[in-house]
């Protein structure tokens, strides 16, 4: 290990450790490392600028966001949970179930679970505290557990970041998403009906069935969404980023002409909250670019993969160990930081041992979304807390069990390759 | 206290509004000159000229705070619906006229590049930036004070430090141009130089941002972005209660 390596990372953990933003603190430490090693010191800034300046696949990120932003100030979200309270509602622990459902139906459309949280997750969580059908902490943990579907399901910004540092496919990560989203939001439903019945939860007045085609219908341009923009991306007629501006268009189109719930000032303070999210996660993208300039300067992943082929460990030994670290670092850093910054050191291992890209990422993003929930950082939680006051200690209590089962299937997904490449196999990859 | 100021900024606002009177007086009457008299007043551009300086510093202190911050956001705005509209154009004239533009992707790369560091500069607030602060609000009050100071310094140092190599790269680019993207008004390709000025605006903005955020520290303790996030709240509460 080179000196102006050991500066680097010194650098890069303490600053990061003192709470120095993170792309600022990732500059920092490069230019440490540029400085002591004589390098030029403007490779920093050239390599962030060429390295956004040049990737097109990054364009994704500002339009999610934006989209997720629309979708949650125009009202589509409460035409969605009108739609799922009349298919589920009736059961028992009923309102657990719309939740999960609204969730999955809602990540078809936003590609951020902060997003799923603060939108839907905020009106469900009114609901199922109404007349203290549910508890507090339940409603909002099963609400933060189910909101770790959205960016499994397609559009998802981490999946997008992930392609952007391991060179895969975003079409095919996409549909390798689809059915671990849905496994997620099945044990997540099995869970909440074996606590409703353990607790005797309420179920929701059955909607008259005479109703259901005009909840559908209300709804119905909302549920278009995801098949537009799966049709979009495999049809071939937008590529996986154009397909993050119809997704924004197509909401803006229903939440202002449709539904009618968005006025031109809404509109504004959600251009201005896009931006600012879509600048902050950028410092962090053009951070992550020098980061792996270095990274491959100083050979990690050469040096990774052939420690780990000497000694000789078995794919389904790195993978797991890869998810534990990867869920134990979720408790700490957030999942911008884990996919961009701690992933790439593995890719190239994972690809010496035979594992599938694709489904390697796939994991990575499952498990970051798990560490979302995690305790004690889990930017969930925090979200949850911030925009409904309910307080953390009684979240966490409640979000063990639904912690657990997601868990559990993750566990399943990374002994089962088949299982998570069946889709994208099915429309052609080769892997 | 508050009646003070309240009349200061009315005479302020006064003053300001006869400048800009004044302005365009003095504006009328030298298109008058030219026009009618066919003979310009030489004196009138010095005089609006003045005049206009002087409404900049008199109007100036006043607004400048609301401009800067109402007016990034503005600009944020405007680029991020731009980076949209332009995507769109692209599908569309790829799809549904059957004739690509060519410059709708390098544009919004542009876009895409300028709405990063133009944000990052003047549009995100301390606590929008991603952070890793388990740790740091675990500490102590005195430790954080600390912690938080040596933040701004060395993010100053390390910049300032970066500032003229960068520069030197920056400059250099203006020997390489956009492929596709034309100046609107010369038709000329434009040289990369022009684009990436933003991240010099940025890293000096940057510097000027965490100066300005050790001295509020060193006044307002460790927490000052907590107040402010209070502050918002309580705004944003009493709207919610009125409306």
């Amino acid at each position: 290990m080179s000196l102006e390596l050991i500066l680097f990372l010194i650098a890069l953990f303490g600053l990061a450790a003192i709470g120095t933003p993170i792309g600022y603190t990732i500059l920092i430490a490069s230019l440490v490392y540029l400085g002591t090693a004589g390098l030029d010191l403007a490779l920093a800034g050239e390599k962030i600028l060429q390295g956004l300046f040049n990737s097109f696949i990054l364009l994704s990120v500002p339009l999610f966001i934006v989209a997720a932003n629309i979708m949650n100030a125009g009202s589509i979200s409460d035409r969605l949970l009108n739609f799922c309270i009349a298919m589920v509602g009736r059961f028992r622990g009923g309102l657990g179930h719309v939740n999960v459902l609204a969730s999955l139906i809602f990540s078809g459309m936003s590609g951020s679970a902060v997003a799923d949280a603060a939108g839907i997750g905020k009106i469900i969580i009114g609901m199922m505290t109404k007349e203290g059908r549910f508890s507090r902490g339940y409603a909002a943990a099963i609400t933060a557990a189910s909101a770790t579907i959205g960016p499994i399901i397609p559009p998802s910004i981490p999946m997008v970041l992930y392609a952007l540092v391991s060179n895969t496919s975003i079409g095919a990560l996409f549909l390798a998403g689809i059915v671990p989203g849905l496994i997620m939001g099945g044990v997540l439903m099995v869970m909440n009906a074996i606590i409703a019945t353990r607790r005797g939860f309420t179920m929701e007045d059955p909607v008259p069935l005479r109703k259901l085609p005009k909840t559908t219908a209300q709804a119905f341009p909302a549920l278009l969404m995801p098949v537009i923009l799966l049709y979009g991306i495999y049809g071939g007629v937008t590529t996986p980023t154009e397909a993050a501006a119809v997704a924004a268009f197509y909401a803006l189109v229903l939440a202002g002409v449709f539904y009618r719930a968005l006025s031109l000032k809404k509109l504004y303070s959600v251009l201005v909250e896009s931006a600012r999210s879509s600048a902050a996660v950028g410092v962090v993208i053009g951070g992550a670019l020098i980061l792996n300039y270095i990274v491959l300067t100083e050979n990690i992943p050469a040096i990774m993969s052939g420690f780990l082929t000497d000694l000789d460990v078995h794919p389904l030994v790195f993978l797991f160990g890869i998810n534990v670290l990867v869920l134990l670092l979720g408790c700490v850093l957030d999942a911008t930081t884990i996919i961009l910054v701690i992933v790439p050191l593995f890719i190239p291992a994972a690809r010496a041992l035979g594992i599938d890209l694709v489904h390697f990422g796939v994991l990575v993003v499952v498990n970051s979304m798990i560490g979302l929930i995690t305790p004690p950082y889990g930017i969930l939680l925090f979200v949850i807390n911030a925009v409904t006051g309910i307080p953390l200690r009684e979240i966490i209590v409640e979000i063990w069990g639904f912690l657990a089962v997601l868990v559990l299937a993750l566990i399943i997904m990374i002994l089962s390759p088949g299982l998570v490449l069946w889709l994208p196999r099915l429309f052609g990859y080769a892997g | 206290m508050t009646d003070t100021v309240k009349a200061l900024a009315r005479g302020a606002a006064m003053i300001a509004a006869s400048l800009l009177a004044a302005v365009f007086l003095t504006y009328l009457m030298q298109q008058y000159s030219i026009r009618i008299l066919d003979e310009r007043f030489k004196w009138s551009n010095e005089i609006v000229g003045i005049i206009f300086v002087c409404l900049l510093f008199f109007w100036g202190p006043l607004l400048i705070r609301k401009w800067l911050s109402h007016g990034a956001e503005f600009i944020a705005a405007g680029l991020l619906a731009a980076v949209f509209v332009v995507f769109l154009l692209q599908i569309f004239s790829r799809y549904v006229m059957k004739m690509p533009f060519g410059w709708t992707l390098e544009l919004c790369l542009i876009l895409w590049v300028w709405l990063v560091f133009f944000g990052c500069a003047f549009v995100v607030r301390q606590r929008d930036q991603v952070t890793f602060d388990v740790l740091y609000f675990a500490l102590p009050k005195p430790v954080r004070m600390v912690f938080g100071i040596l933040t701004c310094v060395c993010i100053v140092a390390a910049f300032v430090w970066a500032l003229v190599p960068t520069w030197d790269y920056v400059d250099w680019m203006k020997m390489r141009k956009t492929a596709t993207v034309r100046n609107p008004l010369d038709g000329a390709k434009i040289p990369l130089r022009t684009i990436f000025m933003v991240f010099m605006i940025f890293m000096i903005a940057v510097i000027a941002r965490f100066i300005q955020r050790t001295i509020e520290i060193v006044r307002a303790g460790p927490d000052v972005d907590l107040v402010e996030l209070e502050t918002a709240e309580m705004i944003a509460e009493e709207e919610a209660r009125q409306s």
